[in-house]
């Protein structure tokens, strides 16, 4: 064990950190585009509050289009989006793109249908108060949506740290792209069996955290 | 105060056009509390989502103060809501928001000063009974609580009016007495206007000082609950006074009876029930008065008895003795037999 950790300590904790990296940036980016997006679906669609069917029709039907694709795929046909956005195709700068590209609609989609689950009648209940639609979106959807859509989002989370393992590809390392490298291809069953009880762990901890905090913020 | 004028409402569902409202006027006065009876389907609570415009008229006016909401931008029916209090069947609080929360909230988001929400909402969960509440969620609270919290909710905007979609709808009778006495309690003490709807006969005539019945769409008969109570004419009116307050007699009871003779309904309002009638009709005229049914309905501040009766005796008789009870203010009306 000794002689593992020393020859593999290093190569594991700056992968474990890129993982991390990745997984962070995207996912705050992605909930900042996301989020709002879901919410957008909900107001538009048939019946909102800002019904806009046209609007809602583009952004739903762009949503399935990139949800259709695998992310190995999505991370090459967008290289040069990535190269003008990020102004590289390589590294963690390179990969945070597609990662958000990839995650964004998904959590769009998540938060669309935590939203969904929100009680009409309160939305009626504040409008019958006075209070703008605006108004109504923080306080009383997100609000009311808020331990739906941190499952939501932890769902989302898991799934982001899976497309991170693709990140080597492109060079940007991480957990995944050791298991790989020296797992796989330099045959390191090791470095295999660790790396994968890593992501285990992370998995375990994200989806256990998630639902702890969407527990306590229910009140039900 | 309101004034519904003219008021249609057409839904499109599928490719069909539903009349939900046709043609509807109403009038409450300011201190009023005006009830809305109907079966489900009767287009009641479009009306009173017409008042507020949750409901958009497709035709027709509403006025509140005599000022028409249906011309008015966003803005503006923002602030004619404000001093509109609507409670529902559902309650419709925030799940996630402490029963205080549940009522600072919309102040906040409305802009009210701090200080002024802190005293709005001690003062009004202490009028609906929860002062000891403040820190729980409504998830742990009865159906009848949660509808105070709801009425708490409406009162601390400070309402000139109060809508009451189905409040009592969902609670058991106790909790929905309680209900009612705290809406008049509001209505008396606060001034507030009150406009309801429900099915319940109960409710209208618990609360209410005038009554509009609906059906398919439109109002059938309105008038003072007493008069309604009293003299329903519509047989739509009938099916809910009779059917709930009422006198059912089974047939074969009817059946029963001597030929001859007439079975009247009789409806003593307030205080003409105290002389004895029906000894007095036996005395007086050759005719022998039997009981089939009865019952006395308790109004907001009188009380209505009716009594089923059957006068057995020569039909000269019988019309004698009825004309004498019309003299005495009593509300005859003859049953087929």
């Amino acid at each position: 064990m000794g002689t593992f950790w020393e020859d593999w300590g290093e190569v594991i904790q700056e992968a474990f950190w890129q993982t991390v990296q990745m997984t962070s940036i995207s996912l705050i980016i992605s909930i900042i585009i996301g989020l709002p997006l879901g919410v957008l679906l909900v107001l538009t669609r048939k019946g909102g509050q800002a019904e806009n069917i046209v609007f809602y029709t583009i952004m739903n039907t762009i949503i399935n289009v990139i949800r259709s694709i695998p992310f190995i795929i999505l991370l090459f046909f967008i290289l040069p989006f990535t190269k003008l956005i990020a102004g590289t195709t390589i590294g963690v700068q390179g990969v945070i793109v597609p990662l958000v590209v990839y995650t964004a609609p998904y959590i769009a989609r998540l938060m669309e249908s935590s939203i969904l689950g929100v009680d009409k009648g309160v939305i009626e209940a504040y409008q019958s108060m006075g209070i703008s639609t605006f108004k109504i979106i923080w306080s009383v959807l997100i609000r009311e949506a808020r331990s739906s859509i941190i499952l939501g989002l932890t769902i989302a989370t898991i799934g982001l740290i899976g497309a991170t393992a693709m990140a080597g590809l492109v060079g940007a390392g991480g957990l995944g792209d050791i298991a790989y490298q020296y797992g796989h291809l330099r045959f390191e069953p090791t470095v295999m069996y660790t790396t994968i009880f890593i992501l285990v762990i992370i998995v375990q901890c994200i989806q256990s955290l998630g639902n702890v905090v969407a527990r306590k913020l229910s009140k039900d | 105060m309101i004034s519904l004028q003219h008021v249609s409402k057409t839904f499109n569902v599928g490719k069909k056009t539903v009349e939900a409202l046709k043609n509807v006027s109403l009038t409450i006065q300011k201190g009023e509390i005006v009830g809305v009876i109907g079966y489900s389907g009767a287009g009641k609570s479009t009306l009173i989502r017409c008042v507020n415009l949750l409901e958009k008229p497709t035709t027709g006016k509403v006025l509140i103060n005599n000022v028409d909401i249906t011309s008015l931008n966003k803005k503006d029916l923002q602030k004619v809501r404000r001093k509109i209090g609507m409670i529902f069947q559902g309650y419709n609080l925030l799940k996630t928001a402490t029963v205080y929360e549940n009522i600072t909230i919309p102040l906040k988001l409305e802009g009210v000063p701090k200080e002024e929400i802190k005293k709005r909402a001690d003062k009004y969960l202490d009028i609906v009974g929860l002062s000891d509440k403040h820190h729980v969620y409504p998830g742990q609270l009865s159906g009848g609580q949660k509808q105070r919290v709801a009425i708490a909710r409406a009162l601390a905007h400070e309402p000139e009016i109060l809508l009451s979609d189905e409040a009592t709808s969902a609670l058991d009778p106790n909790t929905t007495e309680s209900i009612l006495d705290l809406l008049l309690q509001v209505n008396k003490e606060l001034g507030i206007t009150i406009f309801l709807i429900t099915h319940e006969l109960d409710v209208i005539q618990r609360i209410c000082d005038r009554v509009a019945v609906m059906q398919n769409g439109e109002i059938v008969e309105e008038g003072k609950v007493l008069d309604i109570f009293s003299n329903p004419k519509h047989l739509r009116t009938k099916q809910f006074v009779y059917g709930e307050a009422g006198i059912k007699v089974p047939e074969h009871f009817v059946d029963s009876l001597p030929k001859r003779g007439k079975i009247v309904s009789l409806t003593f309002i307030g205080d003409s029930s105290k002389d004895p009638f029906l000894a007095m009709l036996a005395k007086e005229f050759d005719v022998l008065p039997s009981i089939i049914a009865g019952g006395i309905d308790q109004l907001k501040d009188q009380s209505v008895g009716k009594l089923l009766v059957h006068i057995d005796g020569e039909t000269a008789e019988v019309d004698k003795s009825i004309q004498f009870l019309k003299e005495k203010n009593i509300l005859v009306e003859e049953v087929n037999q």
